[in-house]
């Protein structure tokens, strides 16, 4: 019997090395929650234990139970007749399975059914969860709908709500998008109005929502009628009643198994969460640190089944008397995966902690403040915590998913001919990763969010005292090594800042981001290389290739690549 | 002047296998009309095999009189027999007037009827009436005017034929509004035997396969497209009678072929068919941007729509917002009385 979780050493490697006591404690009140429910942990020990067992059993579930299905599911996918969406079988089987196993509410609290863990916990079950079908991700990773009911919804919408969400009894979706709102969600349309009793109705239509067919909806709705811009938007919470119509399901390159709708709302009720005009630049934005590290988390688990594809592979395929496996170009290509796919596990768990602390921090000043409690010195922690968040979620989601597409291509690649086939799996793991640098904000947009911090320089202080930090050994020559990648990234930034031209500023950006992940990452990688003397070989290559990288990337800065663009009438023809 | 021919008003009975076409019956309610203008009398012809049924449904709509040709030969539509079935009786009889559905059969029929038996013939009429005119100094009494859009839709034309004493006239399904007579005549049937002719069996039928008719929406001057928000199938059948009564090609948006109310060669937008017709009116269509692909670019676009907010406003000449099952029929009406 495989398990994705005891027999992954990297997953391992990062669930042993976390140190989340700060989190925990938060999160269970330090331990009080015990008191109250048998069940929670008494301690930070007890704690850790506990997340370990299950995330033991999701391994178990997803390797045997979960995996052995997604070749079915993706071949049946969903589908969509006289606007009803029927789950393919597998799906149906899976989600019975988890919602069996009470793994439907893994963030929320105890007292609405859920299991009230650290998010970086449930990352780790929804990377293996996607390891084994990427689509299933798109249902069960949608628990962070319930999770915004509970952080911006009144007292009786949370009880109304969460714990069919913990129970399996409901799924969710986030709707959002729509015909002509996609990465400009300020141009949302669908119309949310009160009747004489103040009730709410949303009309109108979305488009591409996952799940959309989903027993609760989140809605994102202009509800200031004449209002343009993103501050006449509120958000709604609905069931998906006989109002709600799935018109159509897509059609699509990948993620079979997971109903892309596009809804028509028919003078629906709904529920406002929150206040009125908040919608999208408080609580969409919010929910986008943990969909972009849902998505994230998707794209690490199918780079993870990629990889694995590519070596039991190679190692079998047999070429000029011997297995390709042996080639050297055959395995620096498993090699470069094998980093990628570390570098970005640690960056993404790193991540998620930021997450977690974010989260936890805005609880902890919100009971704070209903206690009339003083709280400005956490305050100025969250301030500073939420900083790194909005650089770092998408800087990850970035990085995780054009990665992914490149792991799983690679992987095909090392398949040779077989890998284009249908009979094998990573043609699946190439559709279906597919999608990842798309939803959610694509690449572009992720870089457009992380670029402020950038140009900000917000991690100064962060990599100042790593610089000041003494590395044995060979690690001290990578630590050189980022020092000049510091360099350049400074060099670059200062030619960017002078230039004063928002266009070159635009196009730059994506470069100046990727030196600032190189510094981030590799930091991470050394700490890393302290700990593992194997992570030494990740670290190695990880910040070589990068130095070479953030030459390339400071070229293009500097040189005036793209001072092209102002000519693009002519290029373009 | 007074003409030769009597008081009669034929209307063309369409059937396929059997099954008569709604455009017929649609037709014998304009007729009655005609016909009670002129103090005539109506009566339907019909063609076929064991088609006495429909003979008898016709009086449900106003008919005085059916004729009735059946025989096994008469089974399927072909055009020698029927055509010279119909010559004969015309020359025999004389009708004042002729009514034909312009579908593939009456658009094969009346036109070698009408120059066989030199009669007048106007195409896709969109009204008819009956009216004494004074023209070039010479009047006449209860002349058909045939009455139908022209240039593009850009006129209404009244065509009248006053040389030639029969006068007929195709009209294209859902124009003519369809209802029972209220108070029925008698049925009476006359049968004529079927004479056979060897030219009869020139061509014969050896299968017959049905497909729906290819459309060239990119070819159409005028569309008329329709969207989810008309609702059901059976309000969608206003926007195709709009395009009827002008003379236009029905399209619809994505969301419309997906709720079936159209088939999905009639799609306009980014992943149906783009077109550039002179007049392109809009209804129920929010405007997409990958519906305004396909249609921006028309010389005049109206949109009808509920929302005034709706983005196909941005792209169109002229708005109308409002419920388009109030706006089309009003439409209707209004393109149909232009003349008055
Ligand atoms: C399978 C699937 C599932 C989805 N699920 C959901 C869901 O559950 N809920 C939901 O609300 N939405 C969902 N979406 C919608 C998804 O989030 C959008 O498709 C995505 O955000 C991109 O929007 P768009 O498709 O309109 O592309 P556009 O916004 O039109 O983008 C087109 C291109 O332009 C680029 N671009 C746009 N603006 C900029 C800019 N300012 N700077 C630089 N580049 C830019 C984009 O990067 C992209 O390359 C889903 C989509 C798919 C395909
Ligand atoms: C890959 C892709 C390709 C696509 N290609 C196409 C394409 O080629 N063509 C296309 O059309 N779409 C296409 N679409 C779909 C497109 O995004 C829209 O979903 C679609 O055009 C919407 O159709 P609609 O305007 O009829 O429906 P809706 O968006 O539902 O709009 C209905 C409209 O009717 C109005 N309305 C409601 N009731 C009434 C009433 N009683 N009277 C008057 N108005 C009323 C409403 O206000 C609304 O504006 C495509 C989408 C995708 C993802």
């Amino acid at each position: 019997m495989s398990n994705y979780f005891l027999e992954n050493a990297d997953l391992q490697f990062h669930f042993n090395n976390l140190k989340i006591n700060e989190i925990v404690e938060m999160a269970e009140n330090n331990y009080k929650q015990s008191e109250q429910f048998n069940y929670a942990p008494v301690n930070y020990e007890d704690a850790m234990e506990n997340y370990r067992k299950v995330l033991e059993v999701v391994g178990d579930i997803a390797a045997n139970f979960i995996a052995p299905r997604a070749a079915d599911v993706d071949h049946e996918g969903a589908a969509h007749q006289d606007g009803k969406v029927t789950y393919a079988k597998g799906t149906r089987e899976n989600l019975q399975q988890l919602s069996q196993a009470d793994l439907m509410g893994m963030i929320l609290p105890r007292k609405y059914g859920g299991l009230n863990f650290p998010f970086v916990i449930y990352m780790m079950a929804v990377e293996m969860v996607s390891r084994a079908d990427a689509s299933l991700m798109n249902i069960f990773g949608l628990q962070d709908i319930g999770d915004t009911i509970r952080k911006f919804g009144s007292e009786e919408q949370r009880q109304e709500f969460l714990p069919g969400f913990s129970s399996g009894k409901y799924t969710g979706a986030m709707a959002l998008t729509e015909p002509d709102a996609g990465s400009d969600l300020q141009a949302v349309k669908l119309t949310a109005y009160q009747d004489e009793n103040g009730n709410w109705f949303l009309k109108g239509v979305k488009r591409f929502i996952t799940n959309g067919n989903g027993e609760v909806l989140l809605v994102l709705a202009r509800s200031e009628q004449g209002t343009k811009d993103g501050r006449g938007l509120s958000m709604f919470a609905c069931y998906g009643d006989e109002t709600v119509r799935v018109r159509r399901i897509e059609n699509k390159l990948g993620i079979h198994g997971s109903p892309t709708c596009e809804l028509q709302f028919n003078d629906t009720p709904a529920q406002l969460v929150g206040s009125r005009k908040f919608g999208l630049i408080k609580y969409v934005l919010d929910l986008m640190y943990r969909a972009r590290m849902g998505v994230s988390a998707q794209a690490l688990g199918i780079s993870q089944e990629a990889y694995e594809e590519a070596v039991k592979y190679a190692k079998d395929r047999e070429q000029f008397g011997k297995s390709i496996y042996t080639f050297p170009v055959i395995s620096n290509m498993l090699i470069d995966m094998r980093v990628q796919l570390e570098s970005n596990r640690s960056l993404f768990y790193s991540a998620a902690q930021w997450v977690d602390r974010k989260e936890n921090y805005e609880r902890l000043i919100d009971e704070l403040k209903a206690e009339h409690k003083p709280f400005s010195e956490q305050n100025n922690e969250l301030k500073w915590i939420t900083k790194v968040a909005n650089f770092i979620t998408p800087l990850t989601k970035y990085i995780l998913t054009e990665s992914a597409n490149k792991i799983t291509y690679d992987a095909l690649q090392i398949h040779g001919g077989t890998g284009y086939m249908k009979e094998f799996k990573i043609e699946r793991l190439a559709r279906d990763a597919r999608i990842t640098n798309i939803y959610e904000g694509t690449s572009q947009l992720q870089i457009v969010a992380a670029s402020g911090s950038v140009i900000n320089d917000i991690l100064k202080d962060y990599f100042d005292s790593k610089e000041k930090k003494d590395y044995k050994g060979g690690l001290s020559r990578l630590a050189a090594y980022l020092k000049e990648i510091r360099a350049i990234f400074y060099d670059c930034l200062k030619y960017v800042v002078e230039k004063k031209d928002q266009g070159f500023q635009d196009v730059a950006a994506k470069d100046l981001v990727e030196l600032y992940g190189y510094l981030y990452i590799g930091y991470l990688l050394l700490d890393e290389a302290e700990i593992e003397p194997r992570k030494i070989f990740i670290a190695n290559r990880y910040i070589i290739n990068s130095l070479a990288l953030a030459r390339k990337n400071a070229e293009s800065i500097k040189d005036e690549l793209f001072s092209d663009i102002l000519h693009a009438d002519k290029i373009l023809i | 002047m007074q003409m030769k021919t009597t008081n009669e008003v034929w209307v063309f009975i369409e059937q396929r296998s059997g099954k008569p076409a709604d455009v017929s019956f649609e037709l014998l309610c304009k007729g009655r009309k005609l016909a009670d203008a002129m103090n005539g009398i109506l009566k339907s012809i019909v063609i076929g095999s064991g088609v006495k049924e429909i003979a008898k449904e016709t009086f449900k709509y106003g008919a005085d009189e059916s004729i009735l040709i059946d025989h096994e030969q008469l089974k399927d539509y072909k055009t020698i027999p029927y055509s010279r079935i119909l010559n004969d009786l015309v020359n025999k009889i004389q009708p004042r007037i002729v009514l034909f559905g312009a579908t593939v059969i009456g658009r094969d029929l009346a036109p070698r009827v009408a120059s066989n038996t030199r009669s007048g013939l106007t195409a896709d009429c969109t009204d008819l009436q009956i009216s004494d005119l004074t023209y070039l100094g010479q009047k006449y009494e209860k002349l058909l005017l045939q009455i139908r859009p022209a240039f593009g839709g850009n006129i209404i034309a009244t065509i009248i034929t006053p040389d030639n004493p029969v006068q007929m006239a195709t009209v294209r399904e859902g124009v003519m509004e369809k209802s029972f007579y209220p108070s029925p005549k008698e049925i009476k049937i006359t049968e004529i035997p079927y004479a056979h002719e060897e030219y009869d069996d020139l061509v014969s039928i050896i299968m017959q396969h049905r497909e729906e008719s290819k459309v060239n929406l990119k070819a159409a001057p005028i569309i008329v497209a329709g969207g989810y928000g008309l609702g059901t199938k059976e309000n969608f059948k206003l926007v195709t009678e709009l395009a009827n009564v002008i003379g236009g090609e029905v399209a619809g948006s994505r969301a419309a072929v997906d709720a079936g109310f159209i088939p999905a060669e009639r799609q306009v937008g980014q992943t149906g068919v783009t077109v550039r017709p002179k007049l392109y009116i809009a209804i129920g269509i929010s405007g997409a941007i990958q519906h305004r692909a396909g249609m921006q670019e028309a010389n005049k676009i109206i949109a009808i729509n509920s929302d005034p907010d709706a983005p196909i406003f941005g792209v169109s000449h002229y708005a109308i917002v409002g419920d388009a099952m109030e706006v089309i029929p009003a439409f209707i009406e209004a393109y149909k009385h232009k003349l008055k």
